[in-house]
């Protein structure tokens, strides 16, 4: 907020232009500025290690560019300069311990990685790569979990819910196992539900429609567009559930969808051209070697050509 | 970054000229959070966001030779960021054909996990209604509401009038406003 020069919160202009309103509306949008501050973005322990990380690169360029225009005299890092990192540093663990006790739980499977997490009532969640799961440290009535990205659940039984919550959907469950992949941020995005063990009932979080029950090896997908899960198909789970050991599988799926996968899956960069985002593909890998490798794979079968850039790969016609 | 004044500003632009790299540091420290801010409301993905700000840091290093310290550097900060954001938006409109509406609708907020903290609802679903605001709009409130920007200094980075700066901002407040009566009107009826 600004400095506090009046009595009033509002910056002078707008202040200005609320004192020509009549009173009752001037209060009105005095208390919905107030209000509004709720709304601040702020950022999450996620976003603070994501930000230490930006920090890390940005050094590594300052590094980079030093090199480069040389007659500037070296830098040096001085004493005090660590310390203060140091320092705050350790102000943040403090901070992070206090919010440990108060604060709903994340855990984050950044790119490149798995994550594997036990819950406070012993139910098991695997995360794919670039996904992750928030709850509470200890569970009410409900066991609610919010997941952005895609995770296997191995449920524990129990007669309280168990309540899975992504951007457009909640899946409700008492003990099973089965894969949710909720990644909103895609084309098309969708939350899609297969089960491999018991029974989950699958339900948008807008509108009367009361959802689907989905059984042992079934499928569903539900999209903001309809707010209505498709209906239960039966999908071969071995392919479904490839991620779970490192595999990959797509079925006619489009490159665009594919690429992004192995950018997470690898944590790496591929360039290439829309025509290519928008050709479909199939394929199935049980244990890829490497990026490159399946790289090799896709561009091998397609016709297509591949170099390494310097983040990862660009992908072209011949 | 709404604490910082602007002698502050002043400061860190003659250490940036140096190259004084502690004062980067202490600068990237006080501001990232601030500019997070404002970057996740262009960018709807906070991964893009951390890209967009690391850019921002990154140019800002590259020009810190030409960093005029009678011009605020913060009104630079804020002002490449946008820039930076706008930009990442546009390549990724063209690349999932996605619509300019189905980018700004937030997840909805109606089905809370039972026992939810009420603060964290309440700011969910004011990030909402921010965020399904018309661009220009958001970002003056953003700039103005949570930045603590002056009109002036709005202006500057959107490259508007600081008259046009008063009217986006007295129109978002409205149309928070309007959300928040039908909200409670609907709270009480249900």
């Amino acid at each position: 907020m600004r400095p506090e020069s009046s009595n009033s919160p509002l910056p002078t202009p707008l202040d200005k232009w609320f004192r020509e309103q009549p009173e009752a509306e001037r209060r009105a949008l005095e208390d919905t500025w107030m209000l509004a501050g709720h709304g601040r973005i702020e950022l999450t322990e996620a976003d603070r290690r994501r930000k230490a990380a930006v920090w890390t690169s940005i050094q590594r360029h300052m590094d980079e560019v030093d090199r480069e225009d040389m007659p500037r005299p070296r830098l040096r890092l001085v004493q005090s300069h660590a310390f203060r990192w140091a320092s705050a540093a350790a102000v943040i663990v403090l901070c992070f311990g206090i919010a440990y006790f108060f604060r709903p739980m994340t855990v984050m499977a950044p790119r490149g990685e798995f994550a594997q997490v036990q819950l406070p009532d012993g139910s098991l969640v695997q995360l794919n790569s670039e996904s992750s799961i928030r709850y509470r440290a200890h569970f009410l009535n409900t066991r609610g979990v919010r997941l952005e990205g895609e995770a296997y659940f191995e449920v524990t039984d129990s007669d309280k819910r168990f309540v899975v919550e992504t951007f457009n959907a909640n899946t409700v469950v008492l003990g099973t196992q089965f894969n949710i992949r909720a990644r909103p941020h895609e084309a098309d995005a969708a939350t899609s539900v297969v089960v491999a063990v018991g029974k989950v009932h699958l339900r948008s979080k807008v509108g009367d429609d009361q959802g689907v029950i989905l059984t042992a090896g079934q499928q569903s997908h539900l999209t903001s567009r309809t707010h209505r899960p498709t209906a239960p198909e039966s999908v071969a789970l071995a392919r479904r559930l490839a991620w779970r050991t490192g595999g990959l599988a797509f079925s006619d799926q489009p490159f665009a969808v594919i690429f992004d996968e192995i950018e997470r899956r690898y944590d790496v960069e591929i360039e290439t051209s829309e025509d290519i985002l928008a050709q479909a593909f199939s394929y199935y890998v049980h244990e890829p070697k490497s990026a490159e490798s399946v790289i090799a794979d896709l561009v091998a079968a397609e016709g297509l050509r591949y170099r390494e850039t310097s983040q990862g790969f660009e992908i072209f016609r011949p | 970054m709404r604490s910082l004044s602007d002698d502050q500003f002043v400061e860190w632009s003659h250490g940036i000229r140096r190259s004084d790299r502690s004062t980067f540091a202490e600068l990237f420290e006080a501001t990232y959070d601030g500019l997070f801010g404002f970057a996740r409301s262009i960018v709807r993905d906070p991964q893009a966001a951390h890209d967009v700000l690391q850019d921002a840091y990154m140019k800002l290093w590259q020009i810190r030779e030409s960093v005029d310290p009678n011009r605020s550097l913060k009104a630079l900060l804020y002002q490449m960021v946008r820039n930076y954001s706008l930009n990442h938006e546009r390549q990724r409109r063209t690349r999932s054909s996605e619509s300019i509406d189905d980018s700004l609708t937030e997840p909805t907020a109606s089905g809370d996990i039972e026992g939810e903290v009420d603060t964290i609802a309440l700011s969910r679903r004011i990030h909402t209604w921010i965020a399904s605001m018309p661009e220009r709009r958001r970002e003056a409130f953003v700039l103005s509401r949570f930045e603590g920007l002056s009109h002036d200094e709005i202006a500057r980075v959107m490259n508007l009038t600081p008259r046009t700066v008063n009217n986006h901002i007295v129109l978002a407040l409205q149309d928070l406003r309007s959300r928040q009566q039908a909200f409670e009107a609907e709270s009480v009826r249900s």
